[in-house]
């Protein structure tokens, strides 16, 4: 490493301990004499043999030299050594060494590859060198002591020197190794920190870390394992724990890398992309710490999300406005399009002008070509609207400029727009516009619009024909508008306008107005408030309607009604009167009458004998008819209440009325087990007793009647033409008879009222009983079928809907 | 309802009827003696003095009906245990239902021959009276020939 500059910043100071004069030896020169002179290399082999004895590290150095070269190199340094010694000058020998120890001008060794060990070892191997050869040198035990202390002396003095200036380089190093992380890290674009994957928390980071993300390293290390949870962008929090896991497989010198989101102290997230590498491994070797920087790239995704963003509102855009782009390289004829312009022209690729011009409608192909040669050859813009039929045809706007160089047409830019919709929606939009007027003017209805603060009524034209004006010949206000109610009128819906604008609601209103010709006629109308920002009512809005038509009609259809009502009343006394008044004589004629025929009959003459039964029949006749009269009045006007009935005891009941006739003439009835319907139980009853009734009453006099009564259900799609519904059920009530029958020509006639096939005197009937039936089974929307043949007998079919 | 010195009241505004009413009890039922009404008003009076063992109610009266009558015999805690036969031209099934209702115990319709006339009476008369009061079932209600 070069550190060339600032190294002034740095303390190299060495510490004085030893003071010189200590270091004046009286002895050691004498003896260091001897040893240069008779026991130089000797002294030499020793010192070099104790160094390897105690292994000091400093000979590592030198184990590449040959023995002799080394013993050479040793040589003159122990001649060097003992040099100074004998010149009483050791001193200057310690501080040069250590000055050439701290200029790093050591033969073969680096200032910083000196270690302490070397300073003990060296140290011990000086002393006991020095020791090794004094009890050749004196016998003297008081001078072999002052050398000793003099030796002593000298080492610890070397020691203490040795040992500052090694702390000193190593500070100095320490320092210099500081100094260029502090440097990195100033330098450094993003946080440098450690992660211990263990621990599962940051160990270290640089200050770095605040500037980015509001949080010191201190607070960062104090969230502990809980760091991400607490900083991460929750959607961001799996996928960096699983990253981390997967560090347990990762190599050394293997950077891995992801992206996260960190939350600021101050709110709001961050982009970071971190690079990671293994820092530690415990002792089985398993990853527990990570390196790494994180940079913030937030700008970077600002930036790549609002291209990402820009783009695609563009996309947007184009495809919401159905507009595509084009550049068309007018030289080389090559194009560039965007999507959307080739989804409006339903092309998988740029064509070429031709191939692009067959789509487009024959009858707009010249003007095309026309349009774009017009603008290159001319002013260079460029618009043409066309029909394009590929798929389905569309209506396409295209608009462009023509750019120049050196004068020639070089390139063409522009848009195409689908505009198919939105022709068609003007389209509709003008033919709305046109129905709506033409529907203003065959419905009669008219749009009002009255500006209160500014006392202006707006009217559309329908509105002055109602008002019996020519369209729009003259401004409306509300004074002209009321001069043309009709005069009853007026304070009424003066009146109502007043309570209108009160309450805000505007009720449905009934005016009549009068014509400048004097011709009444009543208008219908709706409002509506319209309130202003200070929920003041400004606007009274609405349409209005001639109705004198209606009107008139309705007054007359009321007017119906009542008479109506007052002939149904009528006739319901009318029917009282029938059933007591027109009774009650007739009663009497027979009842005298069989007076007569019981008590005095003999007495009469043959003519009184032939008319008497004759006037009884005719009574009877005319009591039958009143009844069945009364019954069909009924069966009109009778509440329809229905409920569940069981035709099997209707049946009974039946039996039960005729059984009179039934006994005497003889009549078998039979019937499976009938169903329960939803009827108007009295009215079916009646029903059934007169075709049943029938069926006895029209038989053949020689033959015992057999009626066969059946029951099912059927659909009513197969009986439409005689009145049944599609998709409805029925109930179909069969009763024939083994009687006269009929011609089936008369199948629908005989449910009219008096419709009778015989006479008087072979059947007695009044021809009402099959009307009623007929109005009866309309209460119940159902229908009836005769069939017939003369002899044979009859079948009636009577049709009820089921549920 | 065989019982001897049995009293009926006949309110008819029909003279004829009053006449052959009276004809064909005494034929039939010679123990049962009558006395008759010729509206509701001059029942209700004879109701005041008299206590019947029925009555034979003609509807179609003038003044008070026949309705009106029934409706105030049954109303009333003295005459409302008085069996009311309704006696009516009509057989309007309305006023059947309506009769019924008010608390009648029995309708027969005129007849159209006197001979009919008898048989009913007679009719009437072997009819158990437990079954009609109160009122009998509706079914039993009116009396044909």
């Amino acid at each position: 490493m070069s550190l060339s500059q600032d190294k002034a910043e740095v303390s190299l100071s060495i510490p004085e301990v030893a003071t010189p004069n200590l270091l004046h030896f009286k002895h050691i020169p004498a003896y260091a004499q001897y040893l240069l002179t008779n026991k130089l290399e000797d002294f030499t082999r020793t010192s070099l043999a104790i160094s390897r004895e105690v292994k000091v590290p400093l000979l590592r150095f030198f184990e590449g030299l040959p023995e002799d070269e080394l013993i050479k190199l040793s040589i003159q340094g122990t001649q060097d050594y003992l040099g100074y010694f004998a010149n009483n000058s050791i001193e200057e020998f310690i501080d040069l060494s250590i000055k050439r120890w701290e200029e790093n001008q050591l033969p073969l060794v680096q200032d910083d590859e000196v270690v302490a060990q070397d300073i003990s070892t060296v140290s011990f191997t000086r002393r006991k060198a020095l020791r090794h050869f004094l009890p050749d040198y004196t016998n003297d035990l008081r001078l072999y002591n002052h050398i000793l202390d003099e030796i002593d002396l000298f080492i610890m003095t070397v020691e203490e020197k040795s040992y500052n200036t090694l702390f000193s380089i190593q500070q100095r190093k320490i320092n210099e190794h500081l100094y260029f992380i502090e440097k990195v890290n100033n330098t450094l674009p993003g946080v440098v920190y450690v992660y211990d994957l263990l621990e599962q928390k940051e160990i270290y980071s640089t200050n770095k870390r605040e500037e980015l993300i509001g949080y010191s390293s201190e607070e960062i290390q104090s969230f502990g394992s809980n760091v991400f949870a607490a900083l991460l962008h929750p959607e961001d929090l799996e996928n960096r724990l699983e990253h981390l896991g997967n560090f347990s497989t990762a190599n050394d010198g293997e950077i891995r890398s992801m992206e996260y989101r960190l939350k600021h102290k101050k709110g709001g997230y961050y982009w970071q992309r971190v690079y990671e590498t293994i820092f530690k491994r415990n002792e089985e070797g398993i990853p527990s710490q990570i390196i790494g920087m994180s940079l913030d790239i937030n700008k970077e995704k600002d930036a790549s999300q609002k291209l990402q963003l820009r783009e695609q509102q563009l996309s947007e855009a184009q495809e919401i406005a159905g507009l595509g782009s084009f550049e068309w390289d007018l030289q080389s004829h090559n194009s560039l399009s965007s999507d959307q312009l080739l989804k409006i022209f339903e092309l998988e690729e740029s064509k070429d002008y031709l191939t692009f011009l067959q789509y487009v409608h024959p009858a707009d192909q010249n003007r095309l070509t026309a349009a774009i040669n017009e603008a290159i050859t001319g002013d260079g813009k460029y618009e043409c609207e066309y029909r394009y039929q590929k798929g389905k045809e569309k209506i396409i706007w295209s608009r462009g400029v023509v750019s120049f160089q050196d004068g020639k047409p070089y390139k063409m830019r522009g848009t195409v727009m689908d505009v198919t919709e939105r022709n068609q929606m003007l389209n509709q939009l003008e033919h709305t516009i046109e129905l709506h007027k033409q529907a203003q003017a065959l419905t009669h209805i008219g749009n009002w619009s009255w500006d209160i603060p500014n006392n202006k009524i707006d009217w559309s034209d329908e509105m002055y024909r109602i008002y019996g004006l020519e369209p729009q010949s003259e401004e409306i206000h509300f004074e002209r508008f009321i001069s043309l109610v009709h005069p009853e009128d007026r304070e009424r819906r003066l009146a109502e306008i007043h309570k209108a604008l009160e309450t805000y609601v505007a009720e449905d209103y009934v005016i009549r107005i009068v014509w400048d010709n004097g011709t009444t006629r009543v208008l219908q109308g709706k409002g509506e408030i319209i309130l202003d920002e200070f929920n003041k009512p400004c606007k009274l809005t609405g349409t209005c309607q001639d109705v004198t038509e209606q009107y008139h009609i309705n007054q007359q259809l009321e007017q119906k009604n009542i008479e109506l009502q007052r002939s149904n009343e009528e006739l319901t006394s009318f029917n009282y009167i029938a059933s007591h008044d027109l009774q009650e004589p007739l009663r009497k004629i027979k009842l005298f009458s069989n007076r007569i025929f019981e008590k005095d009959f003999e007495n009469l003459s043959p003519s009184a004998k032939e008319f008497l039964p004759r006037i009884i029949t005719s009574a009877t006749q005319m009591q039958k008819l009143i009844n069945d009269l009364l019954a069909f009045s009924r069966a009109t006007s009778a509440d329809k209440v229905f409920e569940k009935t069981d035709l099997n005891l209707l049946l009974d009941e039946v039996k039960n009325t005729l059984k009179e006739s039934i006994e005497e003439k003889q009549v078998s009835i039979t019937h499976a087990k009938l169903p329960e319907l939803n009827l108007i139980s009295f009215q079916f009853q009646q029903l059934l007793e007169n075709i049943v009734g029938n069926a006895i009453k029209y038989s053949k006099p020689d033959i015992a009647v057999e009626i066969k009564i059946s029951s099912k259900t059927v659909a009513g799609k197969n009986y439409v033409n005689q009145g049944g519904v599609a998709g409805k059920n029925y109930n179909m009530l069969s009763i024939s008879d083994n009687g006269i029958g009929f011609d089936q020509q008369y199948a629908q006639k005989i449910f009219e009222l008096f419709q009778r096939l015989h006479n008087k005197n072979e059947y007695s009937g009044t021809g009402i009983g099959l009307a009623i039936c007929k109005k009866i089974i309309q209460n119940h929307n159902g229908f009836i079928i005769a069939a017939g043949e003369p002899g044979k007998g009859a079948t009636f079919q009577i049709f009820t809907p089921l549920n | 309802m065989t019982k001897l010195n049995y009293h009926i009241i006949l309110a008819d505004d029909d003279e004829d009827d009053r006449t052959f009413f009276k004809e064909a009890l005494l034929e039939t039922e010679s123990s049962v003696t009558v006395n008759t009404a010729s509206d509701g008003i001059e029942l209700m009076n004879l109701l005041s003095h008299t206590l019947p063992d029925a009555i034979f109610l003609d509807l179609n009266m003038p003044f008070k009906n026949g309705q009106e009558c029934l409706s105030e015999i049954k109303n009333n805690r003295r005459y409302k245990n008085i069996p009311v036969v309704i006696y009516s031209t009509s057989s309007n099934v309305d006023q059947i239902n309506s009769t019924f209702k008010a608390g009648a115990n029995l309708y027969i319709s005129k007849p159209d021959s006197y001979l009919k006339l008898k048989i009913i009476l007679k009719k009437v008369f072997t009819l158990k009276c437990e079954e009609y009061k109160p009122q009998p079932d509706k079914e039993k209600f009116v009396l044909k020939y």
